[in-house]
């Protein structure tokens, strides 16, 4: 069974290069807009967040919530950016506002509140829900307007797909996860491969999603 | 305490949500996809539907426009030849009575002779009156009959299916005309054969001939490169009866024209 976590473990980590290589290939090849850069940055951010992770883990046998916090107040930012030119529009002052609260409550848990070795699960839970939500709202909007001839064809319903799958699923494992921890955490090498199979189908499909994206 | 099979059980329902979601973000493309297509083709019969209309109202306004010429040329042209023909008659036996050469004015008789018939000639097509009162049948036997220079034979059956169909009988002269006209004026023809054969679903116009003929191909090249009038009518009418118009060479030249009775009916 552990044999099979650390391969899924290493897969996954791996998988966050796929985008990676991609967005910095479609760079390269003359697409500089916006989406791209914010695809970037989340391949990036997450492959690196990983790698920390299993650093600390694995060879300085430390916890990596600290890790977690700093990733999760960086994927709020990107999140809100990549989503904020497509759906929120209507609403982009109400989401800013929210937004700059979110970042205050993060860094005031990151410094005074209960440290950087803790799990501030209320900001991990805020981010699934959050970008649930805005997937949500895309996907209706090109529901509606209907301007996009062939879904399965559009790079960003691919991206889409993916933030929506992600997330649903980390959304899901952390409804249980300080749970399980708090019972015992061995068994923690059952619930996580939900997690890690889901970042390797989120790597793919985003992949998919750079692979379509054109010049605009 | 968190047992072994309830932790199963929750991987299980974690892994049956991810493919419920997969599942669902599939199902809206399928869906998104036969929306996108639906409101495509709808948009297609929309465009066909107004470019029908508005063919339909071209067509009627030419028709209008002709029976407006027709009735003038009759009611008013005509009568002043007529009259002005009786005078010259009248004069010409005058000066015939007191023995004066009348050539002259026998030559200008002639020639108002010949322009009311030339103007009758104009009015029957502008206004075809015979296929109004007596049908389509009658009205192509009525032209045929005028064709000079050529062995014309004609036939057709269930002339009874044609009653009601007042524009699509008036469209299907006109392709017939034009038919015809083209054919003596492009090729050497000697023998031409008619047939107009209408059932209650449909009528079919076939036209033999012992000329060269063309193809379906010839005839849109020569519709596309057409400055004309003739070629663009015969095309505007086919497309608003929602009529097919099938040109074949071999084994003898061939035109069938095909009307669909119910369809236009229902328009």
């Amino acid at each position: 069974m552990i044999k099979l976590y650390d391969f899924l473990v290493f897969s996954s980590v791996i998988s966050y290069l796929l985008p990676f290589i991609l967005s910095i290939k479609k760079i390269i090849f003359g697409i500089r807009n916006d989406e791209l850069r914010i695809l970037f940055l989340i391949s990036i951010v997450s492959f690196l967040s990983e790698v920390c992770s299993f650093s600390f883990i694995y060879f300085l046998k430390l916890s990596n919530n600290s890790i977690v916090q700093v990733y999760t107040l960086i994927m709020i930012g990107l999140i809100y950016r990549y989503y904020r030119k497509k759906v929120l529009l209507a609403f982009k002052n109400i989401h800013g506002y929210i937004l700059v609260v979110m970042l205050v409550y993060m860094l005031f848990f990151f410094f005074y509140d209960c440290g950087f070795n803790k799990m501030n699960v209320f900001a991990n839970i805020f981010l699934t829900l959050y970008t649930i939500l805005l997937a949500s709202i895309y996907f209706y909007k090109v529901y509606t307007e209907m301007k996009i001839t062939n879904l399965f064809q559009d790079g960003l319903f691919w991206i889409n797909s993916a933030f929506l799958i992600y997330f649903s699923s980390t959304f899901y494992v952390s409804l249980f996860e300080e749970y399980i921890r708090s019972e015992n955490s061995d068994l923690l090498y059952y619930t996580w491969p939900i997690q890690l199979v889901s970042t390797m189908i989120f790597n793919v499909i985003l992949s998919r999603g750079i692979w379509l994206m054109k010049k605009q | 305490m968190v047992n072994e099979k309830t932790i199963i059980l929750t991987v299980l329902a974690g892994s049956l949500f991810i493919v419920v979601i997969i599942i669902f973000i599939f199902v809206v493309g399928i869906n998104y996809r036969k929306k996108v297509i639906q409101r495509e083709s709808d948009y297609q019969l929309q465009l066909k539907n107004k470019e029908l209309e508005m063919l339909k109202r071209v067509i009627e306004t030419q028709e209008t426009e002709r029976q407006k010429i027709a009735a003038n040329l009759h009611d008013e042209i005509n009568p002043l030849l007529v009259s002005m023909k009786l005078v010259l008659r009248a004069q010409a036996s005058e000066l015939a009575n007191l023995g004066i050469d009348t050539t002259g004015l026998s030559n200008q008789q002639e020639v108002i002779n010949s322009v009311i018939e030339n103007i009758q000639s104009s009015t029957r097509d502008l206004s075809p009156r015979i296929l109004y009162k007596f049908g389509l049948a009658r009205a192509i036997k009525g032209f045929l009959r005028d064709v000079e220079g050529i062995d014309v034979s004609y036939e057709s059956t269930g002339e009874e299916f044609l009653k009601e169909t007042e524009t699509i009988n008036l469209n299907i002269y006109r392709i017939t005309l034009e038919l015809i006209n083209n054919i003596r004026k492009y090729e050497e023809v000697k023998c031409l054969h008619v047939s107009l054969n209408s059932s209650d679903k449909s009528v079919v116009l076939r036209i033999t001939h012992d000329g060269e003929g063309i193809t379906n191909e010839q005839f849109e090249q020569y519709a596309a490169h057409s400055k004309g009038i003739g070629l663009n009518s015969i095309i505007s009418r086919v497309k608003l009866l929602g009529a097919s118009l099938d040109f074949k060479r071999e084994p003898t030249p061939e035109i069938v024209l095909a009307v669909p009775l119910i369809h236009a009916r229902e328009d």
